[in-house]
């Protein structure tokens, strides 16, 4: 560690530089006073130069002597230009506001900050959306969803209907890190993943990186997604919110103290349930079938120099079948930041982050029942600068440590069950990383960035570590006290990405990143479950190890109306994990005996081409691609194909501005079936038909696809009030996609291929409305 | 607040559904197997061996037997005992006296290929009783009495069950029915194991045949059953393990059994 920040001031030392003043400050948006992240400041008089506001609106400019023309720009807003004779260090705070006879901002359903920043960031493609850039798309059962619209976009596959996950360029659904103001959400999912836990009243922005991920990020083996929630209108007070369908929304935001500090409370109960007293089996009615989130947040700025921001997420499902039958599960999050300005050229933010997902179920009650609860906790300190070195060099490092607890699983029992009280041990993990990066400018065409992470990762006391022979019986063990390190294992993670601009609107980029993962989710089925286990790397079980390779052209033509790219990757992934035949993965102390290690490689190339600005917008996608493993256990080490090797996926999402009134949308989904294994012959034992299991994922389920429609209306403005009305109709021509195939008996004795589907039509309405 | 003068209007509606539908799909032909089914029924002192071969998923019509096999059994002095050819794809070997806490092989011959396999035939647990308790309506089933076991689970080792029953005569066989479980949240303890899912009525007489298996029959019947059960829905399917030799299907189970009935009263 010592080493890597030696190397860091030698680095420092050797760029140098010139008599230079600094222009820095923050941009907010005039109306509510939410940072502005990603805003551009420009220097007219100078080609490709220019800053952007961090995620706390924080920029900062290095230039020589001189006189510039300062424009202020961001997607949306009008532009605010400044002239300054810069013979000093100053501060600038700029405010925004949303401009009036430019296009409105749901014309541009995803966008970049910048119009041309897919052609001119060092960054490789991040999938970047805010919630009221996508208010319009149809979405299952008229909920908007951050999650779901991200699936619509190249390289990232949803996991399919009633599923939480997602796949990053073929990577597994535990290789996401999801972070909700900076701490880790364990299980994004509500309802069994028919939502996420993403409420998009309160959220601000969403970024996923899939590739050439920067190097304050780290643990997570395929991509990042960095959700931000709002800061809350630090100028007035706001009341909004909406009925759908199937859930509503409240958000009540306001100003501490005017100018200086914020908060926001936003909440949202879904009512599903409701339905369930129509349902036909008079045993659902009553059940308790729902899900909450509440959002918090409050800001406050000590004078120029420091803020303090506090925020918290805290959401459940509960489901209950009158006493028989009880199962919640829930995320609960915590943040507390401190930003200081150190200099006009360095910015820091300090954060204590805590996190837990839990979840439990139990079937009877009292004497007669008996239950299981089991829980991921952490707790994080996290550390990063900001160096704006000069108007090429922007250096960013830190530092973060997790310490992980695991608690794998408790069974209480009642005294007629006859179960044991089952405690299984606590498993115990400190993670480190520590990070420099360098985003440089080389020229006006040339710019990359270069970065490096230690990662290192403590499994710890006190515990017990085992080793099995092949059949899984114990071979040794050995008993390890508090804090003493069982195994540590540790890895340097270069990060890389670059981009050369070709000419104004085209440029080439390049990326690489590597990145170790420590702690991995095991689930043995197909359908995603909050009871999936997470289980820290071990002496038996390795770190997962990502690198990804990739390359992309970027296009703009029409003044960057129309934005074409295509990327290629190839992905390598070391110790994977899969496992033994009927693995028991529920209330399992010796999970690992459960487990085989294998490898992963995933490559692909996705064409899209956008449309960001006029009265139709939107993007269409088409993914090629492969998700393939390899495991010498399986199939006699045969490469196979993932679940999620999806070749061929296709998106379009398109918006329609008719009028102020009224704007339509719809969306097409189609990809290749998911990968399955069927039954390859069959026989009958013990008077029972049964499969016999054919190669690991050489079958397909039929291919997947799907029309959306959605139409918003946008109902007569009054001066403090707005208020719109959301149609969408879900599968339209009510295509039957495989949720499963099962094979099964006709009354023949025939042995037939049965498909469930979920959703056929599902139409949905939602008034949404906001007090100004 | 403001928000409170609003009256919001709610038009909900949702059809919400899932169907199900026989479609058409492509399986991968496997090569057909020979499918050993072996068991010892140490209390009935009853060894029967039923050959069989596997078919294509699709192809219709009953799975073909094996006969004319050579097949015997072996106590743990390598005695062996042949069993006889019944012409149907099954042989037999009656009044087989056990030793219980030993561990027997079998030799099947096909076509001059031998396999083989052994299995330890562990005690018998004793079953004390069945009782019947009447039961609300739940989502696990209408009202009625479930039938409950009542045994003590022998303390310090592992011990493996599966319960087959009878109602009114009749064997439960579907595999619906199958009840296998073991000690591993119950070591050591009074047991009170109910069939959660059965209802019945007052007057209906049930019988348990309450099987001790050793922990590899255990395995193999826990997978086969949710192997057969899920219709391939696992993300990581697998076939169960055999214990024969030279890639046989199937499996050679030894044990024996308590057996207790009940008939339900108010």
């Amino acid at each position: 560690m010592r080493n890597l920040f030696l190397l860091g001031v030698l680095f420092l030392t050797s760029l140098g530089f010139s008599q230079q003043f600094t222009i820095s400050g923050s941009i907010t948006d005039l109306k509510n006073g939410e940072d502005l992240f990603g805003a551009s400041v420009i220097v007219k008089e100078l080609t490709n130069t220019g800053a952007q506001a961090n995620v706390y609106g924080f920029y900062s400019l290095s230039l020589p002597k001189g006189n510039y023309t300062l424009v202020y720009r961001y997607s949306g807003y009008e532009d605010v230009v400044k002239t300054v004779d810069l013979i000093e260090n100053v501060t600038l705070n700029i405010e925004l506001g949303v401009s009036t006879d430019v296009q409105q901002i749901e014309e541009v359903v995803i966008s970049s900050k910048k119009e041309n920043e897919n052609i001119t960031s060092a960054q490789m493609e991040v999938t970047r959306l805010d919630p009221k850039s996508i208010e319009t798309i149809p979405i299952l059962f008229g909920e908007q969803d951050v999650m779901k619209t991200l699936q619509l976009t190249p390289g990232i596959k949803g996991a399919g209907e009633g599923n939480a996950g997602f796949f990053v360029r073929g990577g597994g659904a535990d290789q996401n890190l999801i972070l909700l103001d900076e701490s880790t959400v364990y299980n994004a999912s509500h309802l069994l993943g028919f939502f996420s836990v993403f409420n998009s009243d309160a959220i601000k922005d969403v970024a996923l990186y899939k590739s050439g991920i920067p190097a304050e990020y780290g643990g997570r083996a395929s991509s990042v997604m960095d959700v931000r929630m709002r800061d809350g209108n630090n100028k007035k007070m706001g009341v909004s919110g909406g009925i759908g369908l199937i859930s509503s929304r409240l958000t009540v935001e306001g100003p501490i103290v005017k100018d200086k500090g914020s908060f926001i409370f936003s909440g949202r109960r879904s009512y599903a349930d409701i339905f369930l007293n129509f349902a036909p089996d008079t045993n659902l009615r009553g059940t308790t079938l729902f899900f909450y989130d509440l959002n918090m947040k409050a800001n406050y700025k000590f004078g120029e120099k420091d803020r303090v921001f506090v925020s918290g997420y805290f959401g459940r499902d509960k489901f209950q079948l009158g006493q028989d039958f009880g199962f919640d599960w829930g995320n609960s999050t915590a943040t507390v930041r401190w930003n200081h300005i150190f200099s006009d050229r360095l910015f820091s933010n300090t954060s204590f982050i805590f996190s837990n997902f839990d979840y439990q179920f139990s079937i009877g009650e009292g004497d007669d029942g008996f239950g299981i609860r089991s829980s991921i906790q952490d707790l994080n300190l996290k550390q990063d600068f900001t160096y704006y070195l000069n108007s090429n060099n922007t250096l960013k490092y830190g530092f973060n440590a997790i310490y992980h607890i695991f608690r794998p699983g408790v069974l209480e029992s009642g005294a007629n069950v006859g179960f044991n009280q089952i405690d299984l041990d606590k498993r115990y993990a400190a993670e480190f990383g520590a990070y420099v990066q360098n985003e440089q400018k080389l020229s006006n065409r040339f710019s990359m960035f270069y970065g490096l992470r230690y990662s290192g990762f403590n499994y710890l006391g006190e515990g017990t570590a085992y080793t099995y022979d092949s059949d899984g019986n114990v071979l040794t063990e050995q008993t390890y006290d508090s804090f003493e390190t069982i195994k540590y294992y540790q890895g340097l993670e270069p990060r890389f990405s670059m981009s050369y601009i070709t000419n104004e609107n085209s440029s080439v980029k390049a990326g690489y990143n590597r990145i170790f993962q420590y702690i991995h989710q095991l689930s043995n089925t197909t359908t995603s479950s909050p009871t999936d286990v997470w289980v820290p790397s071990s002496n038996l079980v390795a770190p997962q190890i990502g690198d990804q390779l990739a390359i992309g052209y970027y296009q703009n033509v029409k003044n960057n109306e129309y934005q074409f790219s295509v990327e290629t990757y190839y992905k390598w992934l070391q110790n994977q994990i899969d496992y033994k035949p009927n693995a028991n993965l529920v209330l399992n102390g010796q999970v690992e005996r459960e487990l085989v290690y294998g490898k992963g490689m995933a490559y692909g190339v996705e064409f899209q081409v956008k449309k960001t600005k006029g009265k139709l917008t939107g993007w269409f996608n088409y993914t090629l691609s492969r998700a393939l493993r390899q495991f010498d256990d399986i199939d006699e080490g045969q490469v196979f194909s993932a679940r999620q090797d999806r070749i061929h996926d296709l998106n379009l999402v398109l918006t329609y501005k008719l009028s102020d009134a009224w704007v339509f949308s719809t969306s097409f989904v189609y990809y290749t079936g998911d990968a399955v294994t069927f039954p390859s012959a069959q026989y009958v034992y013990d008077g029972i038909t049964t499969p016999y299991v054919g190669q690991r994922n050489g079958n397909r389920l039929p291919d997947y696809h799907r029309l959306d429609l959605g139409a918003t209306w946008y109902l007569k403005e009054k001066k403090r009030f707005e208020h719109s009305l959301n149609f969408s109709i879900y599968n339209v021509y009510g295509r039957e996609n495989a949720f499963s195939v099962r094979f099964t008996q006709n009354d023949a004795g025939q042995t037939v291929a049965e498909q469930t589907a979920l959703f056929k039509m599902i139409p949905a309405i939602t008034y949404n409305f906001k007090l100004k | 607040m403001k928000a409170a003068n609003y009256i919001f209007l709610i038009f909900s509606f949702g059809m919400i559904f899932s169907c199900t539908k026989i479609i058409e799909v492509d399986v991968n032909d496997a090569e057909t197997q020979l499918v050993i089914e072996a068991n010892y029924d140490a209390t009935n002192e009853r060894v029967q061996v039923n050959l069989s071969m596997s078919k294509n998923v699709f192809s219709g019509g009953v799975n073909p037997v094996i006969t004319g096999a050579a097949v015997e059994i072996l106590d743990e002095n390598g005695v062996a005992t042949p069993l006889v050819d019944q012409g149907n794809g099954s042989y037999l070997l009656e009044n087989y006296a056990p030793t219980y806490l030993s561990t027997y092989s079998m030799n099947v011959t096909v076509d001059g290929v031998m396999y083989s396999a052994s299995s330890f035939l562990p005690e018998v647990v004793h079953l004390d009783s069945l009782s019947s308790i009447f039961t609300e309506a739940s989502l696990f089933g209408p009202e009625g009495y479930v039938v409950y076991m009542n045994f003590l689970d022998p303390a310090g080792v592992p011990n493996y069950y599966r319960a087959v029953r009878s109602v009114n005569g009749e064997v439960l066989t579907d595999l619906g029915d199958q009840f296998i479980f073991d000690d591993s949240f119950s070591e050591g303890n009074t047991q009170t194991v109910p069939f959660f899912g059965d209802r019945y009525n007052i007057g209906d007489s049930v019988v348990v045949e309450f099987r001790s298996y050793n922990k590899n029959s255990y395995e193999y019947f826990s997978q086969l059953f949710v192997l057969a059960g899920d219709g391939g829905q696992s993300a990581a399917p697998a076939n169960p393990v055999s214990n024969w030799s030279n890639d046989a299907l199937g499996h050679f189970a030894t044990w024996g059994w308590d057996s207790k009935y009940v008939v339900v009263v108010e």
